[in-house]
């Protein structure tokens, strides 16, 4: 349910507005589609034909690396190709390698050319422009995995463009293309042209995380991070980088942790009685959410917090994603629980404040109900 | 092969006194239904260094364009057990072809980054290079010389279990762990 607040920050007006941070490399040769179906984590169509569509590289025990775009593109040459969008700012783990020279490591012999092209193009998404979608079906999974169910749709979910994909991660986030470094896609003669600070607002609202500050490359599981949500793995394929843990989890595990999206707001305020004039810092992604019990009990016997801690990741105005315990959730919404984060803000010179703040979650509208598997 | 035997009679003694009464003394018993040379034993197999027979230029590569770095001679190691070399003059005595050869190459993909393929082959490329044991021939292993750079210092074996017999490349230096469960895929260490 959106609040009204929360509301107040949705742009239903058709808007595009460009992609912060996103480097695309470029995948070309003979065997592109046989080098890519054996490390991403979805399907190559049969046929090994070339199509857009949103995916994810894991590591090898199981953690994920990157979210990619996969779009489609005829070289000068009449040659297909296909151009790989992803996060292009450093992870904070070392250890993460960067995607091209990871990729150009699984080479080989295969017939295959990687190539940086992040300067030939930017990455620009538009929205609002109402392409309605079809109730969307899902498919559940005993563990709580649950996954969007493209049978019934015609077309490839995708979309069948070059250099262009719908971006189906969650209903309503509109389209994403590569548009040639320094112009304007054809939509900004009938959207308003937004700063990609309104795509990341854009984002935020409909529950999608992005990117190595959301999804820490070689920390964050598939899905806690709503890859299988957001139809960027494929529980059926075979063999991929990473196959073991995810489809173990898939068919015997437990989800326990899910981002959604959050209203952040001083620690004793209900979201409803906040006044959107309040000004908030902008907070650095991985800040611990903890959880209190908010019954206090009759004496002053301190309660014990419930374990586990969440945490925030990117946030703007207000309003961020978070990666929480599902207990926690439960517990926040029945009213047992409030969940928090600490701050310094401030400084040096000034004097440092810790301020707490706190947090409250909402499940997306198109979040799917659970259906008990039958 | 006399060692393998006194070693499973020596745990059948131990653990079977209750049927001595049984079974007859003299009878011989096996933990496996394939014979000891070939069963797939906890322990380490006998495995020889290989001879290397034949190594690809480096005109050729350049030639050829192939991004790799040939590994100086010295520091080429693959080691073949005697029952895979067994294997696999078995297998040029009934192809009729003392040219057989097991072809080991390393390609990406798989649950854990990269995989083994192995296949039967006659043929031998330019820039392979041709692996022999020393003394059980004819024994031709050939390995591309890309994949010999993710696969030096491995052993090459044959093994029986029960769902079945393969060639198996093991102790690889270059893979991190134990890989994949089936032996075939495995990662990089770094």
């Amino acid at each position: 349910m959106s609040r009204p607040i929360v509301r107040n920050l949705v742009r239903n007006i058709p808007t595009a507005a460009p992609v912060p941070h996103r480097s695309v490399l470029s995948l070309a040769g003979s065997q592109a589609p046989e080098f890519l179906n054996g490390i991403l984590a979805s399907s190559i169509p049969d046929g090994n034909t070339y199509r857009p569509m949103f995916s994810t590289f894991l590591h090898a025990q199981g953690r994920v690396l990157y979210d990619v775009f996969i779009y489609t593109h005829t070289t000068s040459d009449g040659k297909p190709s296909y151009l790989i969008e992803y996060d292009s700012r450093a992870s904070t783990d070392a250890a993460a390698p960067s995607l091209l020279p990871m990729l150009k490591r699984y080479v080989l012999r295969s017939k295959v050319k990687l190539r940086d092209v992040s300067d030939e193009y930017d990455i620009w998404a538009a929205w609002g422009d109402s392409e309605a979608e079809m109730k969307r079906k899902w498919s559940w999974a005993g563990s709580g995995a649950v996954e969007p169910d493209w049978s019934g749709e015609i077309e490839w979910p995708w979309g069948m463009e070059e250099r262009g994909v719908r971006d189906r991660r969650a209903v309503g986030m509109g389209r994403r293309m590569l548009v040639r470094k320094g112009e304007r896609p054809k939509e900004s003669s009938t959207h308003d042209l937004g700063s990609s600070d309104a795509y990341t607002l854009h984002r935020i609202l409909h529950g999608v995380p992005e990117g190595v500050h959301d999804i820490p490359p070689l920390q964050a599981f598939p899905m806690d991070s709503n890859l299988d949500v957001m139809g960027g793995l494929d529980f059926r394929k075979g063999c991929y980088v990473g196959q073991e843990l995810t489809v173990r989890t898939y068919h015997t595990g437990v989800v326990r942790k899910r981002i959604l999206p959050v209203l952040i707001h001083p620690p004793d305020e209900t979201p409803a009685e906040i006044s959107p004039s309040v000004i908030k810092p902008s907070f650095p992604p991985s800040i611990d959410i903890r959880a209190s019990i908010t019954c206090s009990s009759a004496d002053d016997r301190p309660t014990p917090r419930p374990r586990g801690t969440g945490k925030l990741l990117s946030s703007a105005q207000g309003v961020g994603l978070a990666l929480l315990r599902l207990e926690h959730v439960d517990g926040a919404s029945r009213g047992e629980l409030r969940l928090e984060f600490e701050f310094e803000e401030g400084k040096e010179a000034e004097g440092i404040v810790t301020r707490k703040w706190g947090v409250t979650s909402w499940w997306p509208d198109w979040w799917p109900t659970r259906v008990e598997a039958g | 092969m006399l060692r393998t035997c006194t070693r499973s009679l020596r745990l059948t003694a131990a653990n079977s006194a209750r049927l001595r009464s049984v079974v007859p003394s003299n009878h011989k018993r096996f933990f496996s239904s394939s014979s000891p040379s070939t069963s797939a034993l906890a322990s380490h197999h006998t495995a020889h260094p290989t001879v290397v027979v034949f190594t690809p230029s480096p005109q050729h590569i350049e030639q050829e364009e192939l991004d790799v770095d040939l590994i100086p001679p010295q520091d080429i190691k693959i080691e073949l057990t005697d029952r895979a070399a067994e294997q696999l003059r078995l297998i040029s005595a009934k192809e009729n072809n003392p040219n057989a050869a097991l072809r080991v190459a390393v390609e990406s993909g798989g649950c854990h980054g990269y995989q083994y393929k192995m296949e039967l082959a006659t043929h031998r490329q330019p820039d392979d290079y041709h692996f022999s044991h020393p003394t059980v021939t004819p024994s031709n292993i050939l390995v591309d010389a890309v994949s010999l750079s993710l696969l030096n210092g491995s052993t090459i074996d044959f093994v029986t279990e029960l769902i079945g017999s393969s060639f198996r490349v093991l102790e690889n230096p270059q893979a991190k762990g134990s890989g994949c469960g089936c032996g075939i895929s495995w990662e990089l260490k770094l």
